[in-house]
């Protein structure tokens, strides 16, 4: 396997999982990975002049999820906070009131599904992929500032959830 | 600074990466305030939505063109040694073949050629007459050289007769 391709394919995981945050489908986070791959795998020659091939790596698969959403129209980004309000205090507890971890970890899945695109974006690379705000400013090309902004605006509606979930429960 | 305080600060993302370790380190220990149990629940989400893998895939194209570039060398060089070590072997026996029979060529000709090999027939013929001549020449001053050996046997058989008697 020649040095340019393990390159691209250390990035192959968060590429996948940002793919999958944005579109909310397994398998067309695959796809979008896949034609990722193509586009840097034909920059390959010239991978090593980047001065962070990480960043492009993720850019390409962020563009690429991005115009997969304005293509499909996806229903999932349309839903909002307030359905998952009512899920909470409808459907998805048992009326023990006892709370998986599973159907935990779901309703946040879902509260960050229904985050604005650039939102969703900016906690995926900060709170699970571990970028810092100037390499996410960089990858958005925006200003450092927006992105904390963001990523303030994503972290309190995941709280505002945290905190009603906590209270349902504990009343 | 207490975790209240640093989980105040992570939600305004006023935070470190250094702080953020902090908090999820304290969330993933056992030792934390059962009070921020909702908070562990997140960090720990945070925390296996980091080691989502897709598993191994990757674009066909890739693996093939990858395939294609690292065997590429090996199947080529095979390839240019079996046609090298094909052709030597032909060069060798056409050699071989060519030298055992390039003395008993006979050139036969006929009414039909005749004038194509004329010129290339006298040639021939004055050479093999030349050598003849030279070959004869060799003999003449061989046979001369006889005598003269002869001659001198005779003078010293003469000469000893002269001597013994």
């Amino acid at each position: 396997m020649s040095v340019e391709l393990d390159i691209i394919l250390s990035f192959k995981d968060k590429m996948f999982r940002l793919a999958h945050r944005i579109t909310g489908s397994y398998e067309d986070a695959k796809d979008i990975v896949q034609e990722s791959l193509i586009r840097l795998w034909k920059m390959a020659d010239k991978i090593d002049k980047y001065a962070n091939p990480e960043a492009l790596a993720i850019t390409i698969t962020k563009n690429l999820s991005l115009d997969w959403i304005k293509s499909k129209n996806n229903r999932i980004n349309k839903m909002q906070i307030e359905e998952y309000e009512n899920v909470l205090v409808s459907k998805e507890f048992s009326p023990e009131k006892s709370i998986e971890i599973n159907q935990l970890h779901e309703m946040i899945l879902k509260l960050i599904d229904s985050l604005p695109a650039q939102q969703k974006i900016i906690f995926q690379l900060r709170d699970i992929e571990g970028l810092t705000n100037k390499e996410i400013a960089e990858i958005l090309k925006v200003n450092e500032n927006i992105v904390k902004i963001n990523l303030s605006r994503a972290r309190k509606k995941i709280r505002e959830l945290l905190t009603k979930i906590y209270n349902y429960y504990e009343n | 600074m207490k975790i209240e305080e640093l989980i105040e600060k992570y939600f305004e993302a006023e935070t470190t990466p250094e702080e953020e370790n902090i908090l999820k380190e304290y969330f993933t220990s056992a030792n934390y305030d059962k009070k921020l149990e909702i908070y562990r629940q997140y960090f720990i989400f945070l925390n296996s939505e980091r080691n989502i893998v897709p598993g191994n895939f990757l674009p066909a194209s890739i693996l093939n063109e990858n395939s294609k570039s690292k065997t590429s060398f090996n199947i080529l060089s095979y390839k240019w040694l079996a046609i090298a070590a094909s052709f030597l072997i032909i060069f060798i026996i056409a050699f071989t073949y060519f030298k055992s029979n390039v003395n008993n060529a006979a050139i036969v000709i006929t009414n039909e050629n005749f004038n194509e090999f004329k010129d290339l027939g006298t040639e021939v013929t004055f050479d093999a007459f030349f050598k003849i001549s030279e070959y004869m020449e060799y003999v003449k001053s061989s046979i001369n050289d006889i005598q003269a050996v002869n001659e001198t046997f005779q003078i010293l058989q003469t000469y000893n007769l002269m001597n013994y008697q």
